[in-house]
């Protein structure tokens, strides 16, 4: 059963739940809730769809649609699909649809937050499918002005501090990005804004040129990843967004970075990426011990997710930066794995803030006893963040080092150890959180309900799942990322 | 020369709009306060009429009256800007309540004599033609700026609009006068020629007469350094008339700024006549300052004042590109700022007449209060700010297009920053309407009625900001077509 158009529906089936919703009155929150949901499920069916009907085996573009737009600029409405941005459009719905659910927690202005949510995934989901730099652009910015309302509308105290560092912070890297792309723009002959055809295009741009338009591009990639040190808006954003936004923040927005290195500046700029390649990766092995050592000194849960997640991102920087098999497909993986096993983490740390309006370790304790089911699943989503052979992070991390090993022995070396502090921080919170004498105060509080169970339960499926089985979902990523590293080498 | 030698049709929108202020004033004359409901109407129909005159003229450069008075495929798409632009403020200022107390007749026929004005300026191509029409939209500019005699504010922006306006047209004139001297002609292109072709002109008293020339443009458009009147005026004057300020004021100003720096180009090879870095300095400085200081304002007629300002900024670096992108690109950027920022005036009018608020602090909750006016507000904002799907990005990516294509890199860089920073100064509207909480007070104060016509204008602006901003081909295609006549 073959869907036209079937990208489009996907980008754009939140926003006609946006419309929808805004002929329903605010006060009817049961039906706004249900038909967000609605329609998050139908680009999470579609998206699975298109996981199935996918040929593994084609390393480029598939489910392709190109319009006209501008075509005095050579500017059109193309989109596509390849073994890069499949697993990610992917998580993405599926991260929308589960954050849709823990939003349930939400309880004033739903309306208002359901919509600025739908826009929200409609500006990741064209992020991921784009193939034209205006469009990708535009997409790009369209997530901002969400998120900058969903953080300082229903955030934590600091939600409007947060909210307005994000925005100006990733701003500024968007703007210098879009000087980049004008400069890719009027360089390129023909004129064209295509990325396909940019990308055929590389060979004719000089090597001062593409490092110079190369940085433009870091600079707007780099703060979204988040790279040190650009990622200081990160602990602010992830701490006081409300937990499903956190959620999306961790799970997909960190991976636009990273998405737009490998589709953008690795193909279309080789000489730089080669030229800054070890550099690269020393800035991933510094997110990996910076992030994992701030990580061990935070007092307060989300904080240390938070930087959990910019260490775990220095594991793909890494990976990309090898352009080894190996390396580029741990580094893909784990933009996957992370999304899922740190949606996970925040939603479970959402779980217990929901219940004692805390996030300071000092508050908890003990808690194992009095909610076990809870202890087993966060022990769970511990354990594949920190890389327990089994799970999925192990696998991702594991091929990141050794493909990156062969080209950068001494900065792997040194990242390694990250997974050991990686390990121990986790180890800690778990016992801080849940081990130990358990508090009066806490005993109250109810195990997870079955809402909250019903958002876990999928993602620790895939932990479990591409843990035992990654070949599942490397067979898909694996041509597309062999082409990309013949693109950056020079070779076929 | 005879009065048969004139060619009449190239004039007409100009002489409708004439034609309709007098109307006006002679239906209220006669027939007083029966009269009253058809002044707005007529004064829309006037406009109609002119616009279709502006769609019937062919599209071809004609110049009539000495050759002074040039319709060109420019002239006519900044006519459509200023008449749809006037169009708006006649809605707006229909039940604007200052303005109730005083006579509208008067002031509909002020704004259509200022409107043709605006016309004349972008249509002429002699000094004495521009200085005459800057002066004719000045004079009224500054009576309407002063227009609620009862209100201090509002004189105080009179004057001062005036007093400034004066020595800024008086120095102008001074440069046309050097300019004048030097050749003996009054027509722009032949006095360039003659310029050019001789050489043997004073390259000093050149550089005296093209600065002193561009103070005057300057002021005008409200470029830094010459902006200072402008935020003291724009927070004066009545609201509706603010808007009418900052946009077609501004649209008229850039067109002729456009149409000189593109005739004065062959001279550029004169080498003491550093026009582009006089014009760099004036789009790097309004780009950034406007930004700068717009984010300490809580009167939103004045941070809108220096929003402005910095658009300004962005206009002249497609001034300053010229050629092709450069002016298609101020095309764009002038249709899309008529849009975005008649709509952002348009609610502060609208909310202002209602509630007698313009700080800041009564825009507090505003979503929860007035949620349509809010989200409306919030688009346009998004779209000054220049982020996507708006037109307000369109606007932006074309300048920065100009800008990359002319090389200009510090401008990009500057209008790169200079987005960030006014960010900030548009999150703060979006903070206090958003974020911060209202007062019980605040919250329970009844809901006052906006008038239809107010809606009516702020659709239009909402649906051209938003349609331009995911569909901009018309725009392009318009914007192609102006630059058509250019050469």
């Amino acid at each position: 059963m073959v869907i036209p158009n079937i990208l489009t529906y996907i980008v754009f089936a939140p926003v006609v739940g946006i419309i929808i919703l805004f002929f329903i009155q605010k006060d009817k929150k049961d039906l706004i809730r249900t038909i967000s949901i609605v329609f998050l499920s139908i680009s999470l069916i579609l998206s699975t769809i298109l996981v199935f009907q996918f040929n593994k085996s084609n390393p480029d573009m598939q489910f392709v649609e190109f319009h006209k737009w501008i075509p005095q600029f050579n500017i059109s409405y193309f989109m596509g699909v390849d073994g890069l941005s499949l697993p990610i459009v992917f998580l993405t719905t599926l991260l929308s649809l589960i954050g849709a659910i823990v939003s349930f927690s939400v309880k004033e202005r739903l309306k208002e937050y359901y919509i600025l949510y739908l826009l929200l995934v409609t500006g990741m989901l064209g992020v991921f499918v784009s193939l034209d730099l205006v469009l990708f652009y535009i997409f790009w910015e369209v997530v901002l002005v969400p998120m900058y309302f969903l953080i300082g509308i229903w955030g934590g105290p600091k939600r409007e501090y947060a909210a307005i560092k994000f925005f100006l912070y990733t701003l500024f890297g968007s703007v210098i990005m879009l000087l980049g792309i004008l400069a890719l723009y009027f360089k390129s002959d023909p004129h064209t804004f295509n990325m396909l055809e940019l990308i055929a295009q590389s060979g004719m741009f000089s090597r001062g040129f593409q490092i110079l338009i190369w940085l433009a591009m870091f600079l707007g990639f780099a703060i979204k990843v988040p790279i040190f040190p650009f990622h200081t808006w990160l602990p602010d954003a992830h701490v006081e967004a409300p937990t499903a936004i956190s959620v999306l923040l961790a799970g997909v927005l960190l991976k636009m970075g990273g998405y737009g290195f490998l589709r953008i500046s690795w193909p279309m700029f080789p000489d730089a990426t080669q030229y800054f390649a070890t550099a690269f990766a020393i800035l991933g092995m510094i997110n990996i011990i910076y992030g994992a050592l701030v990580a061990m000194a935070q007092k307060d849960f989300k904080k240390l997710i938070a930087y959990s997640s910019v260490s775990h991102m220095g594991f793909c920087l890494l990976g990309m930066a090898a352009l080894t098999p190996m390396g580029m497909n741990g580094a893909v993986l784990q933009m996957f794995n992370h999304g899922i096993i740190t949606g996970a983490l925040f939603t479970l740390v959402g779980v217990i803030y929901d219940r004692t309006h805390s996030r300071m370790f000092s508050d908890y304790g003990g808690l194992g006893k009095s909610m076990p089911v809870y202890f087993g699943i966060t022990s769970f989503a511990a354990f594949a963040s920190l890389g327990l052979p089994g799970l999925a992070g192990f696998v991702s991390e594991f091929l990141s080092l050794i493909g990156a090993f062969s080209v950068f022995k001494i900065i792997v070396i040194v990242s390694a150890s990250g997974v050991i502090i990686t390990a121990a921080y986790f180890l800690w919170t778990l016992q801080r959180v849940f081990m130990g004498p358990e508090k009066p105060e806490l005993k109250k509080h109810p195990d997870m309900t079955v809402r909250e169970l019903i958002t876990v339960i999928p993602l620790m499926f895939f932990m479990l799942l591409f843990g035992i089985l990654p070949k599942l979902i490397i067979d898909y990523m694996n041509p597309t990322l062999m082409k990309i590293i013949g693109l950056v080498k020079g070779t076929s | 020369m005879s009065f048969t030698d004139v060619n009449i049709y190239l004039l007409l929108p100009e002489i409708t709009l004439i034609g309709g202020a007098f109307v006006i004033l002679f239906v209220d004359l006669i027939f007083r306060s029966k009269g009253e409901a058809f002044l707005t109407p007529l004064a829309i129909i006037t406009l109609l009429v002119s616009g279709w005159f502006v769609a019937n003229i062919g599209y071809e450069t004609q110049t009539t009256v000495y050759d002074t008075f040039l319709s060109d495929s420019f002239a006519i798409t900044l006519k459509y800007i200023i008449l749809f632009g006037t169009l708006l403020i006649v809605l707006l200022a229909d039940n604007y309540r200052p303005l109730k107390e005083t006579s509208k007749a008067e002031f509909l026929t002020l704004l259509l004599f200022a409107t043709s004005a605006m016309c004349f300026m972008v249509s002429s191509q002699d000094l004495i033609l521009l200085y005459v029409s800057i002066e004719f939209s000045s004079i009224i500019s500054y009576l309407l700026a002063g227009y609620l005699k009862r209100n201090v504010r509002s004189l105080e922006s009179g004057i001062k609009y005036f007093l400034f306006g004066a020595v800024s047209s008086a120095i102008m004139l001074l440069g046309i006068g050097l300019l004048f001297s030097t050749s003996g002609i009054t027509n722009i292109p032949l006095l360039i020629e003659n310029l050019v072709s001789n050489g043997g002109v004073d390259p000093f008293i050149l550089l005296i007469a093209s600065g002193l020339f561009i103070v005057g443009l300057a002021y005008k458009i409200a470029a830094v350094p010459l902006h200072l009147w402008a935020p003291d005026v724009y927070e004066g004057a009545p609201t509706p008339i603010t808007a009418y300020l900052s946009v077609a004021s501004k649209a008229a100003g850039a067109a002729v700024f456009l149409r000189v720096v593109f005739w004065v180009t062959p001279t550029l090879g004169m080498a003491t006549l550093p026009w582009e870095y006089i014009l760099q300095f004036i789009a790097i400085a309004s780009m950034l300052l406007g930004a700068i200081i717009g984010i300490m304002q809580n009167n939103l007629k004045r941070l809108l004042a220096y929003s402005s300002i910095s658009h300004i900024g962005f206009v002249i670096v497609g001034v300053i590109v010229g050629r092709g992108i450069g002016d298609m690109s101020v095309v764009i950027y002038l249709v899309g700022y008529l849009f975005m920022n008649l709509g952002a005036f348009a609610i502060v009018s609208a909310y202002g007449s209602a509630t007698d608020g313009y700080e800041l602090s009564d825009y507090t909750g505003l979503i929860q209060r007035y949620p349509i006016l809010a989200t409306l507000l919030t688009v346009f904002l998004v779209s000054l700010a220049g982020i996507p799907p708006t037109v307000g990005f369109i606007a932006k990516f074309f300048i920065f297009s100009a800008a990359i294509k002319g090389e200009l890199i510090l401008l990009a860089i500057a209008g790169a920053i200079s987005a960030v920073i006014s960010l900030f100064m548009y999150a703060r509207i979006l903070k206090a309407m958003f974020l911060d909480k209202p007062t019980e007070k605040m919250l329970n104060e009844e809901k006052k009625h906006i008038s239809v016509p107010a809606w009516v204008a702020m659709s239009l602006c909402i649906v051209g900001t938003l349609v331009f901003g995911v569909y901009p081909r018309p725009l392009v295609e318009l914007a192609q077509f102006a630059v058509k006549g250019l050469g």
